[in-house]
């Protein structure tokens, strides 16, 4: 006796609902994301100012007497309270006024925004390169769990994530360009004989193109070829990493098993498996892409890039402090940018975020 | 003419280990006909989720098939066969539904995506629309109404039933000969499991299909099943008709599963020991320990035998252990 | 009759014996320490030797001179326990403070939330620029670096520590001992701290590498550890102009040694990570 009970699937409520959930939940990252700001502009400030040490005399000089030094900071108007100094920075900020490089005497907004491209350029590409490394290292890895090639893998893996940036910089450098002279000179994103193209975009080769001008535009790329393969190697071992552990994992899933069950081809298979790991790549790849944002400081002293990172350091050295609280702010707003996309992005990409009842 | 589906014999699953070797399945024979279920019965832990993923070549290393053949009508050995060729017979010929469902789909994909993912695989109905209107028919066809909804959603929106059913009807989206459910039904609700059974039953009537039914219970068996095979310790110890064996078990193992089964003015049979270990390869009968009738000839392990026609069993003893009053 | 000296070097045993590699390299570890300290080297790793000048590996001079005649090998094994010991400092440090946070922020859930939301956010800055700006602003005192080290690793320990505390609080087995009627205090010590153990010990030889490489860079910008000191990082320095023009020795055998070393530490805390699964079943 046949039991033909017919099911319904449980009713949704109006269809917009759906869109009601994600939208509470980009509401809520945008409120952190405010108040995340000020919290970022306090501590960049606080920073500075409660920091041991006394910039004045090391501005001044260790020659310097003590009449000079005080001029100097009262100059600065080091000499207000505490109290007095956060409201003039916070004031300043909110007009865009955020002061003058004690060195160049250039305002510091402009500063940023002449070396902002340069930095983003090189993180965007770096860790677009990292991730392609990586995930197909860890993939390999992952797929062949037990065989020889996970264990090249993970050895692979492992001597990336070990060796400090500056030096696999510094050996590249040594390899590809006194070596086997393929690469340029680190002389920063230009040779130094060719003229720059007019800043319009402020990306070298963008602006290279737009000006139809050939000859800068494969230099400037042939510029980024180092830089960008130094970090783009060294993160790539995080990413393989963590590809590896989520793969390894999921192909022993049972829903890698039906698929296999239902006939599907061992690329889908794999697939279907690398598709569960979308969220936690995309996770570490702001991660990274928010440490690499000051980590590239050195890699870009090393090929005299000439971006943010670079000028930080600069004037991290000479106690230049305008300069190192308005890159502390840059780079603050530039992490919570980049986690508040990709907490809203993952949550997008995920049917059970995104379409909860 | 009754057409046998599928023939296993001897079947054998090794898990290589660091310093042992456990061996998980050990001697499995049995045949699933057209028309008919059989069903595979046996404590957890006896081999029987194993051998049927061995069956299929799903078993992931450190598993390996290590012996046996199983012979699928019109195919050959599925143990022998190249990989390119099993998967062309997975989903196409030989269904499969595992325990969890909502272990099978894919969270990410909606349901519409998988079911056009199977079809792809097995170069069926190109078109996004053709293969929609398959999808939607075998939706209906498992007892969905409104099965453009859950067409169009995700797993995470289904209920356990539900998605069972979905499960199902991924496939039997190809048609297949052949179903093998392992578990289909545990960790569902009573109610929820009897529609399930029903539905997985009224498919082989309806077309001639067989089905190859997992389960560690015994209810089950006796209410769905035409065949029932019975395993302890990897080995197939016990196989025939539901009705002679429910009611004239030969085999130990068999006698002691039923005499557990509460029934009022009916003492509960006691089984002492446990399950032997699996690492160390056996010589003697499995269930030697445990069983109140063994003698000498018992160490040496049994082989399937023909007590009456179409009732095997594996035990020394000529006819067998009788059940009694049922 | 086993007491808990005979158990712990048991469990030693079974890890060295499991992880045959990763208990080599923390042997060669401990014995580059103590070359470092006490043996004496073929060269005074601080006295410049300008009669020598730059010169290639050789004989005499294993791995070369650098360009004020100093020799390389001497300076890179002298440096490694100046390098190895701060950074062993800054990682008790992170230890000693990360830890007992990481306790007290994993026992009342509400208010620690936020207290965590304001490390993540603190986790927002490029922490290699908050230590720099740190330590020089100091005047390149020492103890900053190893605050530096401790400030960046701190938050980790406390995400650590609280994710497990918490989710072994809300286990079976907890909530049966505390059903029973044992007191808090007993239950924390008896049963989270040992599994809370084996996850501090496998991040602190992480950390230890992150400190290395921490120690590294900033010498390497010419803060914390400043010639004639021998440190790593600024061999790689000074070594680095050297390099562009192909004398490669100066820069690339203390670099080397930094690889070595992180590597090993990355190598035993995935091997104590996987120690712990294994024993803790």
């Amino acid at each position: 006796m046949t039991n033909n009970k017919v099911l319904v699937p449980p009713s949704r409520k109006a269809g917009w609902n759906q869109y009601f959930h994600f939208g509470t939940l980009v509401a809520k990252r945008l409120a952190f994301f405010i108040v995340a700001i000020f919290g970022v502009l306090s501590v960049s400030f606080l920073l500075v100012a409660l920091a041991p040490g006394d910039p004045a005399r090391v501005i001044a000089g260790s020659l310097a007497t003590a009449e000079q030094v005080d001029a100097i900071r009262a100059d600065l108007g080091l000499d207000q309270p505490i109290p007095v100094r956060y409201v003039s920075y916070l004031s300043g900020v909110f007009t865009g006024d955020l002061g003058e490089s004690y060195y160049s005497k250039q305002p510091v907004i402009t500063e940023i925004m002449d070396r902002l491209p340069s930095t983003l350029e090189l993180v965007f590409l770096s860790v677009a390169v990292a991730i392609v490394i990586g995930v197909t290292l860890g993939t390999i890895g992952g797929y062949f769990r037990g065989r020889w090639p996970e264990s090249a893998s993970r050895g692979f893996a492992s001597v990336l994530q070990a060796i400090p940036d500056f030096f696999f910089g510094l050996l590249l450098i040594l390899i590809f360009f006194f070596y086997l002279d393929i690469a340029p000179a680190p002389s920063g994103q230009l040779d130094i004989l060719i003229t720059p193209p007019d800043q319009v975009t402020g990306f070298v080769p963008i602006d290279a193109l737009i000006a139809g001008d050939t000859e800068a535009f494969t230099n400037a790329l042939s510029h980024l070829v180092l830089p960008v393969l130094t970090l783009g190697l060294v993160y790539a071992g995080y990413f393989a990493k963590i590809t590896r552990s989520s793969l390894a994992e999921a192909m022993q899933s049972q829903q890698v098993q039906f698929a296999r069950a239902s006939g599907l081809s061992e690329w889908k298979t794999l697939s279907y498996a690398l598709v569960q790991t979308r969220s936690s790549i995309l996770t570490y790849a702001g991660i990274i892409f928010a440490s690499l944002f000051g980590g590239a400081a050195i890699v870009e002293t090393i090929f005299s890039w000439n971006g943010l990172g670079q000028w930080a350091l600069d004037a991290i050295l000479r106690l230049d402090i305008p300069v190192i609280q308005g890159f502390v702010l840059v780079a603050g707003v530039i992490t919570l940018l980049v986690y508040t996309f990709l907490d809203i992005l993952v949550a997008y990409l995920d049917p059970r975020i995104n379409y909860a009842e | 003419m009754t057409e046998t589906l599928l023939t296993v014999e001897e079947l054998a699953v090794e898990f290589v280990g660091h310093k042992s070797t456990v061996h998980a399945v050990n001697g499995v024979n049995l045949s699933v006909n057209a028309g008919e279920i059989v069903g595979i019965v046996g404590e957890s832990g006896c081999g029987k989720s194993t051998a049927v993923k061995g069956i299929l070549g799903l078993l992931q290393p450190p598993g390996k098939v290590t012996g046996g053949l199983a012979e699928f009508a019109g195919h050959g050995d599925l143990l022998a066969m190249k990989h390119k060729n099993l998967r062309k017979i997975r989903g196409a010929n030989i269904g499969y539904v595992a325990q969890n469902p909502f272990g099978s789909m894919n969270p990410i994909f909606s349901i519409e995506q998988q079911f056009r993912n199977i079809l792809r695989a097995h170069d069926e109905l190109s078109s996004k629309k053709l293969a929609r209107e398959r999808s939607l028919e075998m939706l209906t066809n498992v007892g969905i109404a409104g099965p453009a909804r859950v067409l169009d959603g995700y797993a995470h929106q289904l209920s356990g039933g539900m998605a069972q059913r979905v499960v199902i009807a991924m496939a039997m989206l190809l048609e297949p000969d052949l179903i093998i459910a392992d578990e289909p039904t545990t960790g569902l609700d009573v109610t929820v499991q009897r529609q399930i059974l029903d539905l997985l039953r009224d498919k082989v009537v309806d077309s001639r299909k067989g089905i190859l039914l997992v389960t560690h219970d015994l209810g089950v068996i006796a209410q769905y099943c035409d065949r029932v095979v019975v395993m302890y310790a990897g080995k197939v110890v016990e196989s025939g008709s539901v009705d002679t064996v429910f009611s004239d078990p030969a085999h130990p193992y068999t006698a002691a599963l039923l005499g557990a089964i509460p029934r009022p003015g009916h003492e509960l049979t006691r089984l002492r020991g446990s399950v032997p270990d699996l690492r160390v390869v056996p010589v003697e009968c499995a269930f030697r320990q445990r069983c109140a009738h063994a003698f000498d000839a018992c160490s040496v392990s049994p082989h399937l035998r023909e007590t009456q026609p179409r009732h095997l069993m594996a035990c020394h003893l000529p006819e067998g252990v009788g059940h009694g009053a049922s | 009759m086993p007491n808990k000296a005979t158990r712990k070097s048991s469990q030693l045993r079974d890890f060295v014996q499991m992880h045959k590699v990763a208990s080599a390299g923390a042997f060669f570890i401990v014995v580059l320490i103590s070359v470092s300290l006490f043996a004496p080297l073929p060269f005074d790793p601080e006295m410049p030797n300008p009669g020598v000048g730059i010169s290639s590996p050789s004989a005499s001079h294993w791995f070369g001179t650098d360009i004020t005649g100093g020799d390389v090998f001497s300076r890179t094994i002298a440096a490694a326990w100046i390098d190895l010991s701060l950074a062993l400092a800054g990682t008790l440090l992170s230890l000693l403070i990360g830890v007992p946070l990481g306790l007290a922020t994993s026992v009342k859930r509400r208010w620690s939330d936020n207290l965590v939301r304001g490390m993540d956010a603190f986790q927002a800055f490029p922490l290699l620029i908050l230590a720099l700006v740190l330590v020089s602003l100091s005047g390149n005192k020492l103890y900053m670096v190893v605050v530096a080290i401790a400030l960046i690793n701190i938050p980790r320990y406390m995400r650590l520590i609280r994710s497990e505390v918490l989710s072994l609080r809300e286990s079976r087995f907890m909530e049966a001992s505390h059903a029973v009627g044992v007191p808090l205090p007993r239950n924390l010590r008896k049963h989270v701290l040992p599994n809370v153990m084996g996850i501090i010990t496998a991040q602190t030889t992480l950390t230890m590498a992150n400190a290395i490489v921490v120690i590294a860079t900033l010498s390497f910008l010419g803060i914390g550890v400043v010639p004639p000191t021998p440190s790593w990082g600024s061999m790689i320095r000074s070594g680095s102009s050297n390099m562009i023009s192909g004398e490669w020795w100066v820069a690339i055998f203390p670099g080397l040694f930094i690889l070595l070393c992180v590597l090993i530490f990355n190598q035993l805390s995935d091997a104590i990570s996987d120690f712990n699964t294994r024993t803790t079943r």
